[in-house]
């Protein structure tokens, strides 16, 4: 019987590369330098499949996976929403060690050491790539009225006119420091950990990758130290500023043609280039402030008040109009560039080439039509969409062309040229919509700058003329 | 969540009405809450504990654009206190509800129904006694023997503040407590002989004496849980006097952060069936104390369920199809004397029937054939049998 293991990519990769090595499991296409994410192993009758991270505690509870190696906050962060899961903690792998640490804006008055008194903190805005853990920390200490913002990344960015909480995950306190915020508690501390699915744990036998792994294991274990409230009385929250505009631009993969449209439109910056970039860039606008941040997180933020102006993607900007639509958040200007097409993926077997063809062959599979995707709203409205009335939607955070077949029937994916699919031996129906970088604003601008916005705008306008002109 | 099936339903309204026609005898007034209300309701300083909140079912509604979460109901003491605050109600007020609560639990059941009662602004003694009799009254009709087991939040608070300790330490004796009850205590009191002796003492569940002579031990060290003793003294004397079973146990286990004075446990035959007491409404405006007790309605239905007959439906069987316009009319009269009938064939009828042709009505009863004409007259013989 074939053992299943999970594995993760990103910064992980190479270390459980290297311990995989140590204890003599076969692994070839795992090295950090392998695009693929699934291979089978058919002489050690292992599958190996490779994850963010964040997935593979869940794909094990689902029973997808009998093993994986993942961080033990990740774990933590199913387990502490989802206690029934059917997914246990085997033991500890060396590996890097992980804490997650509660920090307040320096703005808020907090010093480390002391905490702040429950009431003191009531209504706090706290922000986290962890929303479970975060929202234990807010519940043992009894927050009054708390907010929680679960976000897709750079949580260290909010503060403090977004947020004035964060619980995040770093090194050591000195990194909290370094990147200007308040450490109060660290609140978690854990390492590499192997999971299992607790089903098979109980019913196969994965002897033969275990005795491998069994020798390696170390004895740490993971902590939870969720804080208690304390008494001081000093907790101070930020209002942003009405009299500026705030623009909200995104990291990574958007970056680039980011920079193209600001360019475009003679809105240059300091500290915003295609490669690089800093949480506050600058420009050369007096009343216009500026922060990084994740592209996903956009609308809401937009949604909030919290920024007057966004560069985000139309894929991302449907996304939250599907899950909230009564959301006041707008498209403002298509910049047309960062072009793809969204559409349902699926095995390059499949016998159909269009959603229509394949509409009754899923309805007819008599179980649940597996839908994976990093957009699962617009999974949802897609499966409404076309009737098809017996579907799970799987949330999945990336890797998500591993997905299909044999954990998902249907991938919902952006593709820019197809080449990704293909290599992966998928294939797209027909294409649902297309997602450009676009503008987005609040229907009712939170600024009182309308000038500074109309401004702002009218540089991007510019920008999406040069792409038309082009 | 489980399925309420007809058997399972008429003990449950049977439960509903014993609990409305007590809680209306005593003047309150029945409200009903959203299901769904904001999460942030249920955070508010002493209203939900930690364990609780980690248990609701909360989730971003489809204008949760703002990050603003939603709560299923996981209780419904604080919605009404909410309610009556954005309402306005004059105080003091006194409400009443049967409403579901929502909560996870490891077992398939994660669905509650709750009958209580909220007596906003209850003044001292009088909210016990009434909240106490309500629930009294509830389970009398029934056909349960309630016993009611009394507690003062009051002798463990006097307690742990005697220990001392920082707020960490205050707050984990306080769970401690609200998880297993006053013995908790009984270590860390090992080293003050007269208190680890009010302990041992209190831990003895008794009548009304023992309050007095827990009241001895504790005069002098402990004038708090002094207080809080001649306090629960007055109400359960009140209740043994009129004719109620009282058990004094302050070994009850009870929420800290809720609760705020007297607290109850109503039971029968060794079961509880719910409980109450005094408290301190969570959230602005709302008022400074209250009295409150809810039953567990679904497990009350599930224990009377062997004692709650089916009820009395009559078959209507028309003879012909030219008697259907007549057998409607024949139900027609027995709905208006209060008699359940529903058309059915031959082969269904339960004990009583009546058989309908054009000129002729045959009742069938356990005590034989009646052939009649008069369609009153059927009416009445059926009637005998409601």
């Amino acid at each position: 019987m074939t053992i299943k293991l999970a594995l993760p990519t990103g910064d992980a990769r190479p270390i459980v590369a290297a311990l995989l090595e140590r204890a003599g499991i076969a692994a070839s296409n795992y090295e950090p330098s392998s695009r693929v994410l699934r291979s089978v192993h058919e002489e050690d009758r292992l599958t190996l499949r490779i994850f963010r991270e964040k997935d593979i505690p869940i794909q094990v509870a689902l029973g997808n996976y009998d093993l994986g190696i993942c961080s033990d906050v990740w774990l933590s962060e199913l387990q502490l929403r989802f206690p029934l899961q059917r997914v246990v903690r085997i033991g500890s792998l060396p590996g890097p060690k992980n804490q997650v640490w509660l920090c307040a804006s320096p703005a808020s008055g907090a010093k480390p050491g002391p905490m702040p008194s429950s009431n003191a903190l009531a209504g706090a805005r706290i922000v986290s790539e962890l929303p479970n853990l975060a929202d234990a920390v807010c519940v043992h200490m009894r927050i009054p009225a708390y907010r929680l913002m679960p976000v897709f990344g750079a949580a260290d960015a909010y503060p403090p006119e977004d947020a004035d909480l964060v619980v995040m995950p770093t090194t050591t306190s000195q990194d909290v420091d370094d990147r200007g915020l308040t450490p109060l508690q660290r609140v978690y501390e854990g390492g590499l950990a192997l999971i299992a699915n607790s089903d098979a744990l109980g019913a196969k036998s994965l002897a033969p990758l275990l005795g491998k792994l069994a020798p390696l294991m170390t004895g740490d274990v993971p902590r939870l130290d969720l804080p208690a409230p304390g008494r001081g009385t000093t907790f101070a929250t930020f209002q942003r500023r009405l009299d500026v505009v705030r623009l909200a631009l995104p990291d990574g993969h958007a970056q680039r043609h980011t920079v193209a449209a600001l360019n475009d439109g003679g809105l240059p910056l300091t500290g915003y280039d295609a490669n690089h970039s800093v949480r506050r860039p600058t420009c050369g606008i007096p009343g216009v402030e500026i922060k990084v941040v994740r592209p996903q997180d956009m609308p809401g933020l937009v949604a909030t008040g919290a920024f007057d102006v966004a560069v985000t993607g139309v894929d991302g900007l449907t996304e939250h109009l599907c899950r909230f639509p009564s959301s006041p958040v707008k498209l403002a200007v298509d910049l047309g560039r960062s072009r793809y097409r969204i559409g349902p993926v699926v095995d390059k077997s499949f016998p159909a080439e269009t959603t229509a063809q394949a509409v009754p062959i899923w309805s007819g599979l008599g179980r649940p039509v597996r839908v994976a995707s990093e957009y699962p709203a617009l999974a949802d409205a897609f499966v409404r969409e076309w009737h098809v009335a017996n579907t799970t939607i799987i949330p999945i955070s990336g890797a998500s062309e591993g997905f299909v077949p044999e954990d998902a029937d249907i991938l919902i994916e952006g593709s820019e040229t197809g080449t990704s699919i293909r290599a992966n031996g998928l294939k797209m129906l027909d294409p649902f919509m297309e997602s450009t970088n676009c503008v987005i604003v609040r229907r009712e601008p939170a600024t009182s700058r309308g000038d500074l916005l109309a401004q702002v705008l009218a540089g991007f306008e510019r920008a999406a003329q040069a792409v038309v002109v082009s | 969540m489980r399925d309420l099936l007809p058997a399972g339903m008429r003990a449950f309204r049977r439960v509903e009405d014993s609990f409305r026609s007590a809680a209306s005898c005593w003047g309150y007034e029945e409200v009903r809450t959203p299901t769904i209300e904001t999460y942030r309701l249920f955070t508010a300083a002493g209203a939900l504990t930690p364990q609780m909140l980690s248990r609701v079912y909360s989730f971003l509604d489809w204008d949760g654009w703002s990050g603003e979460r939603v709560v299923l109901r996981p209780d419904s003491t604080i919605p009404v206190a909410r309610a009556a605050t954005e309402a306005q109600l004059p105080l003091p007020t006194r409400l009443f509800y049967v409403q579901n609560v929502f909560r996870f639990s490891e077992s398939d059941d994660r669905e509650d129904w709750q009958c209580g009662i909220e007596f906003l602004g209850a003044p001292e003694t009088i909210g016990e006694l009434e909240v106490a009799a309500v629930a009294c009254e509830s389970l009398d009709a029934l056909g349960l023997a309630p016993e009611v087991r009394v507690s003062h939040i009051g002798v463990a608070r006097a307690l742990v503040a005697a220990l001392g300790g920082d707020d960490q330490t205050e707050r984990g004796l306080y769970d401690r407590v609200a998880n297993e009850g006053l013995g908790a205590l009984r270590q860390a009191l090992a080293s003050h002989a007269r208190l680890a002796a009010l302990v041992d003492v209190a831990l003895r569940p008794g009548s009304v004496a023992l309050l007095d002579n827990l009241d001895a031990l504790a005069s002098g060290d402990l004038p708090a849980a002094t207080s809080a003793i001649r306090e629960l003294r007055s109400v359960a004397s009140a209740l043994a006097e009129s004719g109620r079973t009282v058990v004094v146990d302050l070994g009850l286990p009870r929420d800290f952060e809720y609760y705020s004075g007297v607290v109850f446990e109503f039971t029968s035959g060794g079961q509880s069936w719910g409980g109450g007491g005094r408290y301190r409404p969570a959230g602005p405006g709302t008022p400074d104390t209250a009295c409150g007790m809810g039953l567990e309605a679904k497990q009350l239905a599930e224990h009377i369920s062997g004692t709650t007959g089916e009820p009395l439906v009559v078959a209507i069987i028309p003879a012909a199809p030219s008697a259907l316009a007549r057998s409607l009319a024949v139900a027609r009269a027995l709905h208006r004397g209060g008699v359940a009938a529903a058309l059915g064939g031959p082969t269904d009828g339960p004990p009583l029937s009546v058989t309908v042709s054009r000129d002729q009505l045959i009742a069938h009863t356990p005590n034989g054939d009646r052939a009649m004409s008069a369609l009153d007259d059927v009416v009445g013989l059926l009637l005998q049998f409601k």
